[in-house]
């Protein structure tokens, strides 16, 4: 596609002498300048995430066997309270917490997964596969294995009390998510485009009460630290929806621990409807089991996890069970899971660095000594 | 370019230690406040003025907390919680787990009055200030500050060392309740406060914002005006009512305009910092962040990693540095973060209860054939690798790096520029787990 289409539009009608394509030509080429697009390019910041899980209100239809049972079910379970037996802290509360850093290889209560061959998300392999499920709109091919997973696990169900509580994910200072899209003639069709993400460096605006948000802040992009979680990826705009071809992502992932556990997506793909001031869909992806398990481990105790009856032991194994990408050397065991995020996006305007003060930043690759570090070492440069 | 960068990156990274660089690093000023017989203020090197007895034995306070299904601890102006009963089962304060279950090595686990000794008056002792005196159950008088009861810690083997707690690397919410060396006030103005950090003791506004001096600034002069104000916010000082403090001093920018300066350096804050404890100011050159007191070096084999979070200290070969905290969830909230203390609960979060998969796991960073303590924080140890505590006669020893007397570690699935165990453990490391040694920490508390 052409990539300043208004511009020769505006050629093209001069040299037919159509007046009323010159008009649109002009128009089309302010809004690409003004407004939320500028310089062909719009930014958008990530307000809400949440995994794609298809259920059902009564959970009979995805989940026959029932729901699954938390943290402390489970003990009640394995340890049942009887008159006069004192259970030793290393066997059990120890053991459990154990078992959710160092997940044992089989659990010791039947897990349950979810059934049946519907639920959300994105194709992520362009193929329609046999353990590939159907939205409930009847689009077929899509990769979604945790669905399987965590169908049946209280706290990712509609009804969870988590999904409220910690619906505020993308606000934390390390966890925001800033897109780019670049190359843009239209936001309703537009076969070339690029994606890019970074991490944003300001806080997300909203309203007084702190609850919605914003559109039209300003992000400014986090070239210092934050150069691990840039991914480009291509697409295009086809009736006001962006997708995109898949390529690795690593998604900024911090909570209330204080940890950095970043989540590696492979071949993640975004399909998001696009407006002026929103964009909002599915990212979709291959998870990494593993990183998912320090993220979540890091960012939510066990009493947490509790309120939605999550034992992410038992939820890891079952997601190591299902997962369908990325096997061992040997071609073993798989370590990624298809699944997707439902996502919401709040227009932005990017800052990009000013080059005069990023350039000299430290890429530090290679470690520098701790002890020898100090002041002598200050590189002395006019502030004016 | 290799080279320049290595600079920048030392330079950018705002890290000093004390004794890195010259001999006599200042040390946080205090207020001199009216003591009784019997204490004084010593200065330490992790946490600054606190607290001792006339022998150099530091003294802790325990205030209570209320933790997820209870609280415990002393109340303010109350009798001490901490007696001579020994705690045989936990008390379930940290949900999910229930109360009743056993604690691990019962036959040398001590009572609370064996770990935690209360500082007991003499029978003339009289009140001072901050300093009262509250009854135990057996009639003696215990010395209170500012009406939390005071203790020595059997961990404490030296004088003005406090390795039964500390202030540095805070736990949070859902740590356990911990004994607190007790410290006279910081002598600085209103406005500003003292963060205690593992890079040292960090100026900032009252609400967090952080302060900045710059290079190109003289002693009491600025030299900051025009477009560099515009970035550089000078830190100004009140008309009236300014107390005359170590350390501080005013400089006037223009006639009626005064500015804060420490240790004659003028003080700034950054107009692009996006929000409280943000400090990217660092990231310009010539521009440094203030330590009333810096950190202890730690040794020189060590290195330093940029991560997505900021800057962590690191071993020789890249990799975190962690270290361990851990508080049992007994009535008495004993710690379990040290080689004198049980390991079970350590071995259950770095290796499903295996010492030897945790030794795999969380690898003891192992200390060089000559290198030595650096400092009283900074020191070597042996450690039995079997059983997580010091070595018996005869048995199997590594000699490994310690802080506060505690065993550091790495991550075996760290790679330089990762912190993947940060807040590895039970709720998030607070209460048995691994905290990162951050050397700036860029993006939380904000």
């Amino acid at each position: 596609m052409a990539k300043h289409l208004g511009s020769i539009l505006g050629v093209a009608a001069l040299m037919s002498g159509i007046a009323p394509f010159v008009s649109t030509a002009i128009a089309a080429d302010a809004a690409l300048s003004t407004g939320p697009i500028q310089n062909r390019s719009i930014g958008y910041v990530m307000t809400t995430e949440y995994k794609a899980i298809w259920d059902t209100p009564d959970g009979k239809k995805e989940c026959p066997g029932g729901l699954n049972e938390g943290p402390r079910e489970q003990f009640k379970i394995l340890f049942p309270e009887k008159p006069g037996v004192k259970y030793p802290i290393v066997d059990t509360q120890l053991e459990r917490e154990g078992d959710i850093w160092w997940p044992k290889k089989d659990d010791r209560i039947p897990y349950q997964y979810a059934v049946g061959n519907t639920s959300i998300g994105l194709n992520l392999d362009d193929k329609v596969g046999p353990n590939d499920f159907t939205s409930p709109d009847g689009e077929k091919g899509i990769d979604n294995q945790l669905q399987r997973a965590w169908g049946c696990v209280p706290n990712y169900r509609s009804s969870s009390y988590n999904l409220g509580a910690f619906n505020n994910w993308r606000k934390y200072p390390y966890n925001i998510v800033v897109i780019e899209l670049t190359d843009v003639d239209s936001l309703e069709n537009d076969d070339d485009v690029t994606l890019t993400t970074y991490r944003g460096i300001d806080r997300v605006m909203t309203d007084a009460t702190g609850q919605q948000y914003l559109t039209a802040g300003t992000q400014r992009l986090d070239m210092r630290w934050g150069k691990v979680f840039i991914s480009k990826f291509h697409g295009k705009i086809v009736n006001g929806v962006l997708t995109t071809d898949g390529a690795d992502y690593v998604m900024p992932s911090a909570g209330n621990g204080r940890s950095i556990a970043d989540i590696r997506y492979y071949k993640t793909r975004w399909r998001l409807a696009l407006t002026p001031d929103h964009a909002e869909g599915m990212m979709g992806g291959y998870m990494d089991v593993d990183d998912w398990k320090i993220a979540t481990n890091t960012q939510r105790s066990t009493h947490h996890q509790a309120y939605g009856a999550a034992s992410t032991a038992s939820i890891y194994r079952a997601m190591r069970k299902m997962a369908d990408y990325k096997p061992d050397p040997d071609g073993g065991e798989n370590h990624a899971i298809s699944m997707a995020l439902k996502v919401k996006l709040t227009q932005v305007f990017i800052k990009h660095p000013d080059k005069t003060v990023t350039e000299g930043t430290p890429a530090a690759k290679a470690p520098a000594k701790a002890a020898a570090i100090s002041a002598e070492t200050k590189v002395a440069e006019s502030h004016q | 370019m290799k080279n320049v960068r290595l600079i920048q990156a030392l330079a950018l990274a705002g890290i000093c230690f004390a004794g890195a660089a010259q001999a006599a690093e200042p040390t946080q000023a205090y207020v001199q406040e009216p003591t009784p017989p019997g204490f004084k203020v010593m200065i330490s090197e992790l946490e600054g003025p606190i607290y001792t007895l006339a022998d150099g034995k530091p003294v802790y306070q325990w205030p209570r907390k209320e933790l997820r299904n209870g609280g415990t601890g002393d109340v303010r102006t109350s009798m001490s919680a901490c007696d001579n009963t020994k705690t045989t089962v936990n008390e379930g304060f940290m949900s999910p787990y229930p109360a009743g279950l056993e604690l691990p090595e019962l036959d040398t686990r001590p009572t609370c009055v064996e770990a935690w000794p209360p500082v007991i008056a003499p029978a003339d002792a009289k009140p001072i200030g901050k300093w009262t005196l509250i009854n135990r159950r057996d009639k003696t008088k215990q010395w209170a500050y500012e009406g939390f009861v005071l203790y020595t810690s059997n961990m404490d083997r030296e004088p003005g060392i406090p390795l039964g707690g500390t202030h540095v690397g805070g736990r949070g919410g859902d740590g356990p309740v911990q004994r607190i060396p007790i410290t006279p006030p910081a002598d600085i103005p209103g406005q500003f406060i003292v963060e205690r950090y593992d890079s040292g003791h960090q100026l900032a506004l009252v609400g967090g914002v952080i302060v900045y001096t710059s290079d190109k600034d003289g002693a009491n002069k600025s030299n900051c005006y025009d477009a560099c104000e515009k970035m550089w916010k000078p830190v100004l000082a009140p008309e009236v009512g300014v107390v005359a403090r170590q350390d501080w001093t005013i400089v006037e920018r223009k006639p009626g305009v005064k500015q804060w300066a420490f240790r004659k350096k003028p003080l700034y804050t950054y107009s692009e910092d996006p929000g409280p404890g943000a400090q990217e100011g660092l990231d310009v050159q010539g521009w440094n962040v203030v330590f009333t007191q810096r950190a202890p070096a730690p040794p020189k084999s060590f290195t330093t990693q940029e991560t997505p979070g900021g800057i962590v200290l690191a071993d020789a070969k890249g990799h975190a540095i962690y270290v361990y905290n851990c508080g049992d969830d007994a009535l008495d909230q004993l710690a379990c973060d040290h080689p004198d203390t049980p390991q079970e609960y350590r071995y259950s979060v770095c290796g499903g209860g295996d010492p030897i998969r945790c030794a795999k796991n969380f690898p003891y960073v192992v200390a060089g054939k000559d290198e030595k303590a650096v400092n009283k924080t900074w020191t070597v140890m042996d450690i039995d690798p079997a059983t997580g505590h010091r070595p018996h006669a005869g048995t199997q020893s590594l000699h490994v790096w310690a802080y506060r007397d505690r065993p550091v570690y790495t991550f075996a699935e760290d790679i330089p520029g990762t912190v993947k165990a940060g807040a590895w453990g039970e709720f998030y490391g607070a209460r048995n787990g691994y905290r990162p040694f951050w050397l700036r920490e860029e993006f939380q508390g904000r």
